[in-house]
Parts: structure tokens; sequence; C-alpha cells
């Protein structure tokens, strides 16, 4: 798990506005994720537990 | 009553010298973060100090407007050492201050009004410099901030080449981020934004506010890239602890800068701090010792903890260890348990940027400390 977290933040760092950890497993996976299944992780998420810096 | 201030620590300090600070306990700590670069020299460094004192007693302040002595042999010496045909120097008071003037002047010379910045760039919190700073964290609450800005990625050619066109009038860029988690640019990046601002007249802005002052081997690190922006900001060293900042520009941009200006630009007293510091990294070869210690440094915690990391990334002494989550579980071990102050750059990564006069003695220090941390 703390490796899909830490993936999670790399993206949403990156500039994604968003981050799915859907399961690659299921009928037509990423469509499925797009329509909804799946942790969803908005960039908003990161500002809590990022430090003000210089 | 409290004051405005983020990320307050649990320790008083109350006292520095040299690579050392002291609480008010006289717990002695190593000081590699050096309150964000801010003294190269080292704390209480007497060249600073003589310097200083002797102008207080003469002259406190005096506007800008009229020419004093500390202030023009800082214009002189800056013109000296910048890089290439750099010429002109307007002083503020801080690397915010200093960006934002360098996003007005381009402005103002190109005629132009699109700004190009990069991803997980940090370049001030003014409105205008703020508006070039990548994370949204610091930007959210305070927007509108100045539209037309661009975000391109770090250290991509291809993208960069993208974005720049006849009608932009700024690219922006630290050649080593910092609070972006220590991420040194590649110099064909730097070389190649060269060539492309210069292609489309776009002024190439190098915040050097972090890199600047010798901390990653060169006076300027667009020296170790062989580039000569058309404006290079300074500030955090400038000062060895004063507040000080600089945009230090080409002709063309002096030429035609608008009517920017500040009441405390160059005071006195603070220009003859940065004299004294600018004269003491060059007299004292400070900046090839950020190079050679730097190597040592870098080379050490490479060996002690290389594999228990995900990355470590430096340019001298500008040293980035991405230990994966949990920065500021390493930095207040380091702290706390080991007497040793760092900084985070983002979530991930532990921040290293000693005062460049350190040794390999106060280098071993911190490598011992950091292999215990990231092992606990």
């Amino acid at each position: 798990m703390g490796r899909k977290v830490m993936a999670v933040e790399e993206a949403l760092d990156g500039g994604a506005p968003e981050a799915v950890v859907a399961d690659a497993n299921a009928e037509a996976p990423i469509t499925a994720a797009l329509d909804g299944d799946g942790t969803h992780v908005h960039a908003s998420a990161l500002d809590a537990d990022s430090q003000e810096d210089h | 009553m409290s004051g405005f201030v983020f990320n307050e620590k649990p320790i008083q300090i109350e006292r520095g010298d040299g690579s050392y600070v002291y609480d008010d306990s006289g717990t002695e700590y190593l000081d590699m973060g050096a309150s964000y670069a801010c003294v190269p020299l080292g704390h209480g460094h007497p060249a600073v100090h003589e310097a200083v004192t002797e102008q207080f007693e003469k002259l406190t302040y005096v506007q800008a407007s009229y020419p004093n002595a500390a202030r023009t042999a800082l214009y002189e010496l800056l013109a000296e050492t910048a890089p290439g045909d750099i010429g002109n120097t307007w002083l503020c008071n801080s690397g915010t201050e200093a960006n934002e003037a360098a996003l007005k002047f381009a402005r103002s010379a190109t005629g132009d009004s699109k700004v190009v910045a990069t991803m997980k760039g940090f370049h001030g919190r003014t409105m205008g410099a703020l508006a070039t700073t990548w994370k949204d964290k610091y930007k959210k609450p305070y927007e509108p901030l100045i539209g037309d800005v661009e975000f391109v990625p770090y250290d991509d050619i291809d993208a960069l080449e993208e974005a720049i066109d006849d009608d932009t009038a700024a690219f922006i860029v630290e050649p080593v981020q910092g609070e972006g988690g220590i991420n040194p640019a590649s110099r064909e990046y730097l070389q190649a934004a060269r060539e492309v601002t210069e292609a489309t007249g776009t002024a190439l802005i190098f915040d050097e506010v972090q890199t600047g002052m010798g901390r990653t081997g060169a006076l300027w690190n667009a020296q170790r890239a062989n580039v000569t922006p058309d404006m290079v900001t300074a500030a955090k060293g400038l000062g060895n602890g004063f507040p000080v900042g600089a945009t230090l520009c080409r002709d063309w941009i002096a030429e035609d800068y608008g009517s920017h200006a500040s009441t405390f630009s160059g005071g006195p007293v603070i220009s003859a701090a940065a004299g004294a510091t600018v004269s003491t990294l060059i007299e004292d070869s400070v900046p090839g010792n950020a190079a050679v210690v730097g190597d040592y440094l870098t080379t050490e915690l490479e060996a002690a903890i290389g594999d228990e990391v995900r990355d470590i990334r430096a340019e001298g002494l500008m040293i980035g260890v991405e230990v994966g989550r949990g920065a500021n579980k390493a930095l207040k071990q380091l702290a706390l348990n080991h007497q040793v102050l760092a900084l985070p750059a983002g979530r991930t990564v532990v921040r290293l940027l000693p005062p460049l006069t350190i040794g390999e003695e106060e280098a071993d220090e911190v490598v011992e400390a950091m292999a215990e941390v990231v092992t606990d």
C-alpha cells in the first residue's frame, strides 16, 4: 500500500489533478476507474500533508 | 501574542558560530540548512561583522537616489563577478522581490506578457513571483494571481521549445530546483533554454536565489552551465544573513526596465554586508570548497545510505536525500537525536544546504547521523 500512496503523491505533485488506485483485474479496468471505481485522490489532499517551504 | 511563522520548531536558537548554532540551554547543533542557505560563510563571520559595524557607524541608511560608496562598490563587484556580460544590478530586500522585478523588467523590455515557468519550480510568494511558483497550496488562497503563465515539465527541452514563442516575455527557471526536491537541470537543457529564448526575443531569467553565491561549486550556477542569461536573481546567501536581494540584468533589459523601485533598495549597511560576503566568497575560494566538500559528502552518503534511500541528488553543497515518505520524521530525528539541523524539500526529501565553509569532519558527522536515521 505504501508504494501505491507514494505513486499517487508523485502523480499529484507532478501536476495530475486526480489519481486513481484501481483494480487492474476488473473488466475494462481503465474505463471502470475513470467511471468512478477504485480510490480517487484529488490534488488538494496533499495540502494538509505538505510543509511550507522556500 | 504570536507571529505568523510556518513550521515553528521546538528549539530556540540563541547563538551561532561558524557551522554551528546553539539553543537557549547551550546545546550545540550542526547547521546543515543554514536557514535556507542564508549563511554561506557560516554564522558570525568576522569580515561581514566588520563591514557592517564600520558602515553602521558612518551611515545607517540613505535612499538609493543618493550615490553611496558601499552601494557603488557592491554594484561594481556584482558586475565584475556576474555571468558573461551581465553588468547592471537592481537591489532589493529578498528573493521574491528580485524575481518580481525580473518578471516586470522582462515584460517591459520585450513588450510581451506571457511567462513560461517550470513544474515544481519555486520563485517566491509575492503575487507575481507566486504566479510562477508551481505548488497550488501556496497559490490557491490568493487567486486570481497574474495571468499568462504557462508551466512546462522541468528539464524537458521539447516541451520548452514548444511553449516559448515570439510572444513570450520570459522563461524563469532555477538551474537546480530547491523547494521542488533538489532537481538539477542538465547543462543541455539550460543551454537549449538560452538558444530558444535568444531566437524568440524572450528574456531568460535564472533564479539563483538558492543556487547563487557559490552553493553549487561556482559563484553562479550559470557559470557551471556556461550560459549567460538575460537576468540572474540572487538573495538568501547574498548578505550572509542580512536581507538583500538582487536582479542582475544585461544591458537590453536595464535600458528598458520600466519604472520599478523600492525604498530600501541597496541601503548602505545591507550593501556593506553583501559586499563583504561576495568578496570573502571569492577571496577565500569558498565556491571551490563547496564543490570539493559537496562531492565528498555526496559520495560518503551514497556509500553509507545509497541502498536505503530512493535517491541522492546533488550539485555542490545543495544536496537532497530522497528518503521516501516521512522526510519530516527524519528531520525531527536528526535535530532532536543527533543535533543536526536540516530542511525538507517536499514530503520526501531531506535537504542539506550547509554553510559553504564546512569541512570533511562536519560532513562525516552528517553521514553518521543520516545513516542512523534512515536505518531506524
